[in-house]
């Protein structure tokens, strides 16, 4: 009788541990474990991801290199792009323009 | 006995002529092109200088490898000129000189040839010549004329010598990678780049580390891994068991996982091939490649026949379509082939395949709608799907490339290997 209980008890907890196992996998999702998608069904996404790289590594091309007069401060729009007009290292370099 | 053999004639007879009612509807529905819708298609056109080849590898497609003849200056005339003159050529053409080993003829035909194509070419039109050889005969005086800088150069080599060797070998069995390889030290010597194509066999795919460590000394600038197809008169691969295409995935994962750790100084074609198509405006809305369009590739032989479609079908007879050479520039010439039977019951199959790949195929906006030799030679006709080819070369190629970008793009900062290259697209 104790060898049958045993049994039966162990095969019960094998039977929870089972059946734990079973619900663990079965909501995997709502645990934030994703089904294996096949890659082919992820391309929009994908290729969405490596233009977004692709764009980001582009270099911001240099405008200060634009125009004759792309290093000198232009008088027209001065003063809005001036905040601190009071701090003289603002000021711009007459001796060197 | 002998009334079930004559219903199995009977049987056999209405068979036929279903299937001839078949093609004359297929026939009648094809949409070929008239020759104004032609301008400007032309983007390969492959020149057969001769169908010889110093080699005899195990795998090759060619039927005539064993014959002497070579293209007459008046054929290569004739061709060119019909091309230029019918404003088929686009602007970007490359001239394939293939088919056969092109480097068995002398570099006094080469000049004379390139001269001819100098003197039809219409303006506004970039040629680009293309010779991809098997390096055995290259020497200081073809390094002078492949240093030309509208010139290309492909060399086919497998691998180290134990893997090469195994396949590519002379008519006496001998091998001859150590003959390629002295070509390649020319190469070097005269600074001309150039890429690799390197057959993949079953015997191939265990050893993907040997392959790129080889590949790297070698330095090419790209490597194109071509597998064993089931092409003209090979028509068994050594790749065409069920689990190779399992032991490929592993190879080109195995591939890729190199290239993305140590990213080497040449590209990959297939995973280009990918990211370019990733990378392309239009991914999605192409429906053809250049294969399955007609004329955008056209394949001219050395006794001036002509056929289009995929370059393999050039001097390819099939019990279905008949000889698939569709016309002869010395008769007719290439817009002839608009009104030929057999042109239009191939069209209207490739045509009908293409249809079906893209109602079937998840992978289509990658390879829109294959290579009719494949289809062709593993399934025995035009109008098919699936063949071991899409399997392996875009399928199993695809789903490697995304799984890594997928992982790859995850995270923060780019990785190296998708940074832009240099991009020969010969191979």
């Amino acid at each position: 009788v104790v060898s049958w209980t045993g049994t039966l008890m162990a095969s019960r907890r094998l039977r929870k541990a089972l059946a734990a196992v079973a619900l663990f996998v079965g909501t995997g999702p709502l645990f934030g474990i994703p089904p294996e998608r096949r890659p082919i069904e992820a391309v929009d996404d994908i290729r969405e991801r490596l233009l977004r790289s692709d764009s980001l590594s582009t270099p911001a091309p240099d405008r200060s290199l634009e125009g004759p007069f792309a290093q000198r401060p232009n008088w027209r729009n001065f003063w809005p792009n001036w905040p601190n007009w009071r701090d003289w290292r603002n000021w711009p370099n007459w001796r060197n323009w | 006995l002998a009334e079930l053999a004559r219903l199995a004639q009977l049987a056999e007879l209405a068979q036929l002529v279903a299937s001839r009612a078949e093609i004359m509807t297929a026939i009648a529905a094809a949409s070929p092109p008239d020759a104004a819708g032609l301008r400007g298609r032309l983007r390969l056109l492959v020149l057969q200088p001769t169908p010889f080849c110093n080699l005899s590898c195990d795998y090759c497609y060619l039927p005539q490898r064993d014959d002497r003849r070579r293209m007459s200056l008046d054929t290569v005339d004739a061709a060119v000129q019909q091309v230029f003159d019918g404003g088929l050529a686009a602007a970007q053409l490359s001239i394939v000189w293939h088919a056969g080993e092109p480097l068995v003829l002398p570099v006094s035909y080469y000049q004379d040839a390139f001269e001819i194509v100098q003197r039809r070419k219409s303006a506004g039109v970039d040629i680009t010549h293309h010779f991809q050889t098997n390096a055995t005969l290259i020497d200081d005086a073809r390094c002078a004329m492949l240093r030309r800088p509208d010139v290309r150069v492909g060399v086919s080599i497998d691998g180290p010598a134990w893997l090469h060797d195994l396949h590519r070998r002379t008519r006496h069995g001998a091998g001859t990678h150590a003959r390629v390889m002295r070509g390649v030290d020319k190469l070097r010597q005269h600074g001309i780049p150039f890429h690799v194509i390197c057959v993949v066999t079953e015997a191939s795919l265990h050893h993907a580390d040997e392959l790129f460590d080889f590949f790297v000394d070698l330095q090419p600038a790209a490597v194109c891994f071509n597998v064993e197809e089931v092409e003209g008169i090979h028509g068994r691969s050594s790749l065409a068991a069920p689990r190779t295409e399992v032991l490929f995935r592993k190879f080109i994962e195995r591939v890729l996982e190199r290239y993305r750790h140590d990213p080497p100084p040449f590209l990959i074609r297939e995973v280009d091939d990918v990211l370019r198509g990733l990378r392309d405006p239009s991914f999605g809305t192409m429906t053809t490649n250049g294969q399955n369009e007609p004329f955008a590739i056209l394949s001219v032989g050395s006794d001036g026949a002509i056929s289009t479609f995929s370059p393999e079908l050039l001097s390819i007879e099939h019990r279905r379509y008949g000889s698939l050479s569709f016309g002869n520039v010395h008769a007719g010439g290439v817009f002839d082939v608009l009104g030929d039977d057999r042109f239009r019951r191939a069209l209207a199959d490739v045509e009908a395949g293409t249809a079906r790949c893209r109602a079937s195929c998840e992978y289509f906006a990658f390879c829109r709608g294959g290579a009719p030799a494949n289809k062709l030679a593993e399934l025995g006709t035009f109008d098919a799907t699936e063949t071991m080819f899409c399997r392996l070369t875009q399928k199993a190629v695809v789903d490697v490339v995304l799984t890594a970008l997928d992982r790859d793009l995850q995270h923060a900062g780019r990785p190296a290997w998708l940074s832009a290259r240099a991009q020969p697209r010969n191979g």
